[in-house]
């Protein structure tokens, strides 16, 4: 479902580009390559300190706060009635609460996230202007987005809980979330800009996706994409 | 025939009689109803097929009721919410109360709602997808195994591995909303940090009936207030000290009340102040306190008169329509003056007391009426009811003069108390002598109102009139903050228009929808609105079933699901021959059917849908577009109204015009050319005056500034006929001074009004009897068949 779609790909560029968050650290992006792992033994010394789970969890969220930035990822879905997964790869982009998720190969697909609505590209026949029609809306996505982007996501609405591997555990109390997805875990590599997230279904599907950040900055062209002028 | 005054008496005691057998008889086998319903006091009632099914929406729209309980913890939020709806289930006139969802939808029950029809559902894009030679199917089917976070295809593949099905569950069939559903069937939003339970619930049928409004509120507003605070001491462990529960409720019925509220104030006040002044001047005019029994003897019976003809005509009448019968206390005091005056100077030994001034009482009771009855032309409740009740009333005034105050003359002394030399120095002997001075020079004095006029009328020309029914009443801002504040939290983007189809057979109007939804598709690839919600984008007609089985039966054969088939390990798509049909009487029946009963109504034999629309960008473009269709009508209800205020306003004026030269005719047959044209136009020109100073003071003109015009006619015409009749002397200029004055005072408090409808109406016959009654007396100055002329 779309209403379980526009949540993950929230939760995805969340962690996808989480690094960017730390820009108001000391560190530049070029050091921060080169002191990934001192980095974040600091800043688990840092959180290992906050006794209070809430509070690490807080300041968790508060670092995934971010304004914008692209990241690439692969997707793989293993089907229970595919033998083997469906493999694609795309983009992801980011622009203030709005996400673009966009795969690129093998089928070409886009769909655009602005304000509380998810719109679906599709395909023009004389290639003129991009059409975009909505294809759902849900508040509780919605709230998730804001939440995530502000770092307060609703107890009430989630079950949320952080693993020493810098992985966070989701499971959704909303029901209608809840009977789309059993689980979500995001996981941050050494690396940072490398995150890897696992979905499990209701159905037991599972899907994987591995995100690289590319870029933290968008070209106006990018921007423009957000656009979406109906 | 020449009737004694008791055998007057006895007559007019004979009908009231009869007429309060009659009134007691009506109020028992039709009992009249005051409602204060906003939203239905300013439209235009339509004898068409669609009027039915539209009031019965109408309806349903305006018996729907919310509140939000809020608490920053949901766990508190959700016990208020049991609370509250526990309560609310107590109170008479509360029904369909709803904290909890006992059937929630999930997407299998969406899925159930196909089962056994699974092959023979499309969506527009995946009929494309299999029509268009320049586009893939697998394109498609690729995109939907790969959506991230789908279930519906693992759910369907089974039973349809043309993928068809999952592509048509892909949509959200719920309206754009931001609420979420609790495991336990909540529907709770957030909204600055607090947690929003959302109870839902209905106003029973006559909800809009003043008392059942007014116990409905109260008993509402006791239940916010302590009640629930004392009920939650229980939870007293997690609920802090400094948080209260947070409530908001909206509704048309607190619309309702708090419009009844300040109409009944105002009738009070309004009422209470116009019957005051009206004694005053009595007594300043008589000095005699039985002058003021009578008239408000004559007052009264002229209000029983009115209630009475209200309860012939309507079955339910509008508060706000009794704050403009106020204005029935000024006119029908006109004929006790225009009596207490002639009875002071005739002998009670007199049969006919009243003689002189018969024919200008029933003249001027016909001018008036005659105004007033034109109103009823105007097919807008609100001008019907006053018609009614002002005709009425004032007929019930003009028979008990006739009648009673004959017989009461002979038994009262109605001399005045105040001496000739005190009468000199009155204000009336000081206005006698100003009209005197204004006669001298009428000539002038004419030209100068006739500038004034044209001028006037340049004004009128540059004027915007105003015909938006909002603008009418007066709404409370905190009512309409509440509303906005309630819209933004819901997240509510239904719009108000709608497409309303009609057919004979249920498959007739799911084609008619069909055909409408080709057309609504195109338009919102346009964007001219963002999305709609109709019973046939979830519910095919069998026609249309028979089309897609068709389609994805011949697509098989070509070969399109091939790419499909191999990414599947090489199964075999399947698509098997449609053999039963998927009809509205089971789909209703499902989980999704019951999202979208609402949309489809029965009204005698036919069958009606609605489709509703989200995010309307361009309403005549929409409008246009869907006039082509037949058997639908496109309603936007309040453009609709706007629309036809703008032309009865246009029929307002013709109706003045007419009146003019009805009241011409009148004037002619009885006075002469000259008088006649005299007679109508000074309240003519009087009106255009008042008109021209009210858009200045307003801003814009409405309808209601025109039916003024109507007021001023038929007070002028009686002005006219006074000095018409009798000439110019301080007698008839004390009786046409008590009379304006009283009309005066009754329209210059209406204008007083928080109803800007109200406001503007009084502003308008205020002014225009002002001019009317400066300017009446030139009538003395024209020769004319009748009556008497003024020395030149």
């Amino acid at each position: 479902m779309t209403v379980l779609l526009r949540f993950l790909l929230s939760v995805l560029f969340v962690f996808s580009v989480q690094v960017w968050a730390n820009d108001s650290s000391e560190v530049s992006h070029n050091e921060k390559k080169t002191s990934i792992n001192s980095h974040k033994n600091k800043q688990t010394d840092t959180d290992a300190n906050i006794s209070d789970p809430n509070i690490r969890l807080e300041r968790f969220l508060a670092r995934l706060q971010i304004k914008q930035g692209i990241a690439s990822f692969t997707q793989q879905k293993h089907l229970s009635f595919l033998a083997n997964p469906i493999v694609s790869k795309g983009i992801l982009k980011i622009y203030q609460n709005s996400i673009i998720w966009q795969v690129q190969s093998p089928v070409f697909s886009k769909l655009v996230i602005v304000g509380d609505q998810v719109w679906q590209w599709m395909a023009q026949e004389d290639n003129n202007a991009p059409n975009y029609q909505v294809v759902v809306s849900n508040a509780s996505v919605e709230t998730l987005i804001r939440a995530v982007f502000t770092g307060d996501i609703s107890q009430s609405q989630w079950n949320i809980s952080m693993d020493e591997q810098q992985c966070l555990q989701l499971s959704p109390n909303d029901l209608v979330l809840s009977q789309a997805i059993n689980y979500i875990n995001v996981c941050v590599s050494d690396n940072q800009s490398q995150r890897f997230v696992t979905i499990r279904d209701a159905q037991d599907n599972l899907t994987e996706i591995e995100l690289m950040i590319t870029t933290k900055q968008l070209s106006d062209e990018d921007i423009h994409e957000f656009v979406i002028n109906p | 025939m020449n009737l004694s005054s008791t055998h007057k008496l006895y007559l007019w005691l004979t009908q009231c009689l009869l007429l309060a057998l009659f009134g007691v008889f009506i109020f028992i086998e039709k009992p009249i109803t005051f409602n204060a319903n906003l939203t239905s006091l300013f439209s235009v009632e339509h004898h068409n097929q669609w009027q039915a099914v539209q009031k019965k929406i109408d309806a349903n729209l305006n018996t729907s009721l919310l509140y939000l309980v809020g608490h920053s913890q949901q766990r508190v939020a959700i016990q208020a919410a049991d609370q509250l709806a526990l309560q609310l289930k107590q109170i008479d006139g509360i029904e369909n109360v709803s904290a909890q969802l006992k059937n929630i939808p999930n997407q299998q029950s969406l899925i159930d709602s196909y089962s056994g029809f699974e092959q023979q559902l499309l969506t527009p894009a995946f009929t494309e997808y299999l029509v268009q030679k320049n586009k893939q199917i697998f394109d498609l089917q690729f995109q939907l195994l790969n959506q991230l976070g789908d279930q519906i295809v693992g759910q369907t593949i089974a039973k349809d591995p043309t993928l068809a099905l999952a592509h048509y569950l892909n949509r959200s069939p719920f309206p754009s909303n931001k609420l979420t559903i609790t495991s336990d069937g909540y529907l709770t939003l957030n909204y600055q940090n607090n947690h929003y339970v959302l109870v839902t619930m209905k106003t029973a049928e006559g909800a809009f009936d003043l008392k059942t409004t007014k116990s409905i509120v109260s008993q509402l507003d006791n239940i916010s207030a302590p009640e629930l605070a004392t009920t939650l001491t229980d939870t007293s462990k997690v609920l802090p000290q400094d948080q209260a529960i947070d409530y908001i409720r909206t509704g048309a019925i607190f619309y309702s009340y708090e419009a009844s509220e300040q109409a009944q104030q105002e009738m009070q006040w309004l009422g209470g102040l116009s019957i005051l002044a009206t004694l005053l001047l009595i007594y300043f005019a008589y000095r005699r306190f039985v002058t003021l029994f009578c008239t408000i003897f004559l007052i009264g019976i002229s209000i029983v008169y009115g209630f009475l003809g209200l309860n012939l005509f309507f079955d339910e009448v509008n508060v706000l329509s009794l704050v403009f019968a106020v204005t029935l206390i000024g006119i029908a005091a006109d004929y006790s003056f225009h009596s207490l005056t002639e009875l002071q100077y005739v002998s009670t030994a007199h049969l006919s007391p009243l003689k002189n001034i018969n024919v200008s009482l029933i003249l001027s009771f016909l001018t008036t009426a005659l105004g007033y009855l034109l109103l009823v032309v105007v097919p807008i409740v609100i001008f019907k009811q006053i018609a009614v009740f002002t005709i009425f009333g004032l007929f019930g005034a003009l028979i008990t003069v006739l009648l009673v105050f004959p017989y009461l003359h002979q038994r009262i002394n109605f001399a005045s108390n105040v001496s000739g030399e005190q009468d000199n120095n009155t204000v009336f002997f000081r206005v006698n002598k100003q009209h005197q001075a204004m006669l001298k020079n009428w000539r002038g004095y004419s030209f100068f109102i006739l500038t004034l006029s044209l001028l006037s009328l340049v004004i009128l020309g540059k004027t915007v009139f105003s015909d938006d029914a909002k603008s009418f009443y007066q709404v409370p801002a905190q009512l309409l903050e509440t509303e906005n504040k309630v819209k933004k939290m819901l997240g509510q983007k239904l719009d108000n228009q709608y497409l309303l189809l009609q057919a004979e057979t249920p498959q007739a109007l799911l084609e008619n929808e069909e055909k409408a939804l080709v057309i609504l598709n195109n338009l919102q690839a346009e964007n001219v609105f963002a999305s709609y919600q109709a019973v046939a984008n979830w519910l095919p007609s069998i026609k249309q079933q028979q089309r897609n089985n068709a389609l994805l039966i011949s697509s098989k054969k070509q070969g399109q699901f091939d790419k499909l088939s191999v990414l599947l390990g090489n199964n075999d798509v399947i698509v098997q021959p449609i053999n039963h049909y998927l009809l509205p009487s089971h789909w209703f029946n499902s989980s999704i059917g019951k999202l979208f009963k609402h949309l489809w109504l029965q009204d005698n034999n036919n069958y009606y849908s609605m489709i509703k629309f989200a995010g309307i960008r361009d309403v005549n473009t929409l409008s246009n577009a869907l006039s082509v269709l037949e058997n639908a009508v496109f309603v936007d209800k309040l453009a609709d109204t706007e629309l036809e205020l703008g032309t009865f306003r246009l029929v307002l004026a013709y109706i003045f015009v007419a009146a003019c030269l009805a009241g011409f005719v009148i004037f002619y047959l009885r006075y002469g050319f000259k008088k006649a044209c005299l007679g109508v136009v000074v309240p003519a020109c009087a009106f255009a005056i008042a008109l021209a100073i009210s858009a200045v003071l307003q801003g814009n003109l409405t309808l209601f500034n025109l039916a003024a015009g109507l007021v001023i006619l038929a007070l002028g015409l009686d002005y006219s006929i006074f000095y018409a009749e009798h000439g110019f002397s301080i007698l008839i200029t004390k009786t046409t001074l008590m009379s304006a004055l009283s009309s005066i005072f009754v329209f210059a408090i209406l204008s007083f009004s928080l109803t800007p409808a109200i406001a503007s109406f009084g502003q308008t016959v205020f002014l225009g009897i002002v001019l009317t009654f400066m300017l009446a007396p030139i009538m003395t100055k024209i020769s004319g068949k009748r009556g008497h002329n003024a020395s030149k």
